[in-house]
């Protein structure tokens, strides 16, 4: 039975799966198909014109963002904090994911802003979608503080899994945001309540190839920086087994002194 | 340059830019995992090398 204090962690070398490299290959070249489509090939749209290009790339990266990474850092915190299911593997992908998921609602909050410059006429409007967004980063960046404060990793393992829970209550709220509250923002922007589609024709698969390139990308830097996680761990804890082995050694010689009155090294009869 | 060319170029730019910080700070990180095993295995060659020694040393009839 695990407990808290007990929760086993892997040894051994972190291997590169090639997977994780064919998954990465895969999104830059559904990333390159993208921008070029939505560059290039998608025809003007008939209300915003060019500047609709940029909702290739906004939502794809705000789902990401929202729902790619708030469920993998809910569900890898859940399984922490459950007992039955605890191991540092779920605490490991929650970090990762949080960090990764930062870099994209940072991205989310700029290019929404680029695209709101010519569209709103305001780099920045405090409406219900752009503020809890904005939250979205603060709580991530908080969680992302509180892993770097100094403590025992099965403490700060639990405290980040609590702080995850806070961000996970934050992705309802920027999701309905726009259905709860009067906004600036628009409603959905590729489905309707309905789940009529908004887009057609090259726009639409522009669209989802957007959503697939961004979603493979997300599993990439997932990976690579779930594994940064692991060597961190594993490098602290052979730094920790080879100082207290020293320690243990001088402790031995130190003994074999004091009992027989000269040295005698470790492995010598006393 | 359009708002569209700098939306594409800024995301794009942002997420080239921490990918290849993530390759970087695990090589780094995979170094350093090297360096500590090596640090290990060397000590522990070490600790192999000295108890034979000392056994040679103390074992019966070694003195004689």
């Amino acid at each position: 039975m695990n407990s808290i204090g007990t929760v086993s962690r892997p040894r051994g070398t972190v291997s590169r799966p090639r997977w994780l490299t064919v998954v990465g290959i895969l999104g830059v070249v559904c990333m390159g198909f993208t921008v070029w489509l939505g560059l290039w090939i998608t025809p003007p749209d008939a209300v915003q014109g060019n500047l609709a290009r940029l909702l290739y790339i906004h939502p794809p990266i705000a789902t990401v963002a929202l729902y790619w990474a708030g469920g993998v850092a809910l569900a890898g915190s859940l399984l922490y904090l459950w007992p039955r299911t605890r191991s540092f593997f779920w605490d490991r992908l929650a970090a990762a994911s949080v960090e990764v998921g930062a870099v994209f609602s940072a991205l989310t909050c700029t290019t929404g802003s680029i695209w709101g410059r010519p569209a709103w006429g305001v780099w920045w409007a405090w409406d219900a979608r752009l503020t809890s967004t904005a939250l979205l980063l603060l709580l991530e960046l908080g969680y992302l503080a509180l892993r770097r404060v100094p403590a025992d990793p099965a403490i700060r393992a639990r405290r980040c899994a609590v702080a995850a829970l806070l961000i996970a209550v934050d992705v309802p709220i920027v999701h309905f945001s726009v259905d709860w509250w009067q906004t600036l923002h628009q409603t959905g922007t590729v489905l309707d309540p309905g789940f009529h589609l908004h887009v057609h024709g090259s726009m639409a698969w522009t669209f989802l190839l957007g959503f697939i390139a961004f979603s493979l990308i997300f599993v990439w830097l997932l990976g690579v920086r779930y594994r940064i996680e692991v060597l961190q761990d594993q490098v602290g804890d052979q730094e920790m087994e080879v100082s207290l082995a020293e320690r243990w050694n001088e402790g031995t010689e130190l003994v074999g002194v004091g009992s027989s009155g000269h040295h005698v090294p470790e492995g010598g009869a006393p | 340059m359009s708002y569209v060319d700098a939306g594409y170029s800024i995301a794009l730019g942002v997420l080239f830019l921490y990918a290849v910080a993530l390759v970087l700070r695990r090589r780094r990180w995979e170094r350093a995992m090297r360096v500590v095993e090596q640090t290990e295995q060397t000590e522990h060659a070490g600790q192999t090398e000295h108890a034979g020694h000392v056994e040679e040393q103390t074992a019966p009839g070694a003195r004689s």
